[in-house]
């Protein structure tokens, strides 16, 4: 709304006697622009908002123990997607904007068991279109995390757990989303994914 | 607002004053520069597009693509990555670190290395010591702290303990990505 301006009368000053309405038709049509200047400091409370701060939220856990397509490395792009039931470790669909101002983070953390000298990497991948299929998704950059013994030395089957958490950063315009890990075994063994708990954060900048 | 009052009343007969109504005008004039407040508000009446981007949270990441090596004998905290946060007023920073690691061939069970994070110069996370019986490794480290209005710096830092053995051994930190939020009061 920015600041408001009156115009003073004074006594004998018949020639701007409108100028009363004068001020207030200029506030009527900024009424619907009230912001920053004429709000007080500290001066709103939750009870005001018609957004909250933290979004969604949303949270798939399982266990799943998939074998290993034995063939392909870290880097390739033949990552095998972890799977529960038959269908995608995947969280969504809801909502994003990217445009809007709100801020998305995506996390899962798991348990794995990888067999002697095996290696395995985790990927976040996102998808506007819910279909499981690799050539539908795209990586969320930069996100891989390999695991494994390697090296020449040769220990038993190992836990561990991790948590991946990307923020997303890519603009998208609108719609649906989904995110999914994706789990790959870089030899012909196999690998298992425990106790996996996916959430994302929707927060509001 | 809702304590404020007209200065001047009129009753029915009076002979109008124009400074009465001026000094009416200017006193409901204050109110909306800058004097708004709850009670003038109703509720749920302020949607997301009228609030600033960054009201209540701000968030960053940085994502180190590049290999970063730590040499094998030097056994003291490194910074690995870092970001700046600006925050407008009192805020609770929450900082984490994901990343992968891979010990150089031939570590083995008397090395390790461990993860921190620092927010505004504090510590504030620390992971547990990651062992080179396991070649790869993905740490994860979680840290929050309490910062004052003001820019401040979130720094993931790693150190090798190398149990004074003879042959030390590098570690390559290959992927990571630092996210920090801000939760502003």
């Amino acid at each position: 709304m920015s600041r408001v301006v009156t115009t003073e009368i004074e006594k004998g000053d018949l020639g701007a006697i409108t100028d009363p309405n004068a001020t207030l038709t200029s506030w009527t049509s900024a009424s619907t622009d009230v912001d920053e200047v004429n709000i007080a400091q500290e001066g709103i409370e939750q009870r005001n908002l018609a957004v909250n701060a933290v979004n969604d939220n949303n949270s798939s856990p399982g266990t799943k123990v998939i074998a290993n397509s034995g063939s392909g490395t870290i880097a390739a792009a033949v990552a095998t997607p972890w799977q529960i039931g038959g269908v995608f470790l995947q969280i969504g669909p809801f909502a994003y904007d990217s445009a809007a101002p709100e801020e998305l983070i995506v996390r899962f953390s798991f348990e794995y068991e990888l067999e002697p000298l095996d290696l395995a990497s985790f990927y976040i991948y996102r998808s506007t279109t819910g279909a499981q299929g690799i050539g539908a998704f795209s990586l969320i950059a930069k996100t891989a995390r390999s695991v494994g013994a390697g090296g020449a030395v040769d220990i038993d089957d190992y836990t561990g757990s991790t948590c991946i958490a990307a923020r997303e950063t890519a603009a998208i315009a609108s719609g649906n989303i989904w995110y999914c890990l994706y789990a790959v075994s870089n030899t012909a063994s196999n690998l298992t994914i425990r106790n996996v708990d996916a959430y994302t954060e929707r927060i509001k900048r | 607002m809702a304590n404020r009052y007209r200065q001047v009343y009129f009753e029915d007969g009076d002979v109008l004053d124009p400074r009465d109504w001026t000094r009416n005008m200017a006193e409901l004039a204050a109110e909306f520069n800058g004097r708004l407040d709850r009670d003038n508000l109703d509720e749920l009446s302020v949607a997301t597009g009228r609030i600033i981007p960054g009201s209540f949270t701000v968030v960053e990441n940085d994502e180190r693509t590049a290999v970063v090596t730590l040499g094998g004998t030097t056994t003291v905290w490194q910074d690995i990555d870092s970001l700046t946060i600006e925050c407008q007023v009192d805020s609770v920073v929450e900082a984490e670190w994901g990343g992968s690691i891979r010990w150089e061939i031939g570590a083995n069970e008397f090395q390790n290395a461990g993860f921190r994070v620092l927010i505004a110069g504090m510590e504030s996370g620390r992971s547990p010591r990651y062992n080179g019986i396991r070649q790869w490794e993905a740490p994860f480290v979680l840290g929050e702290a309490s910062v004052p209005a003001g820019s401040h710096l979130v720094v993931v830092q790693s150190r090798l303990y190398n149990s004074d053995q003879p042959t030390s051994y590098d570690l390559n930190i290959d992927f990571g990505e630092l996210i920090a939020v801000a939760r502003q009061r």
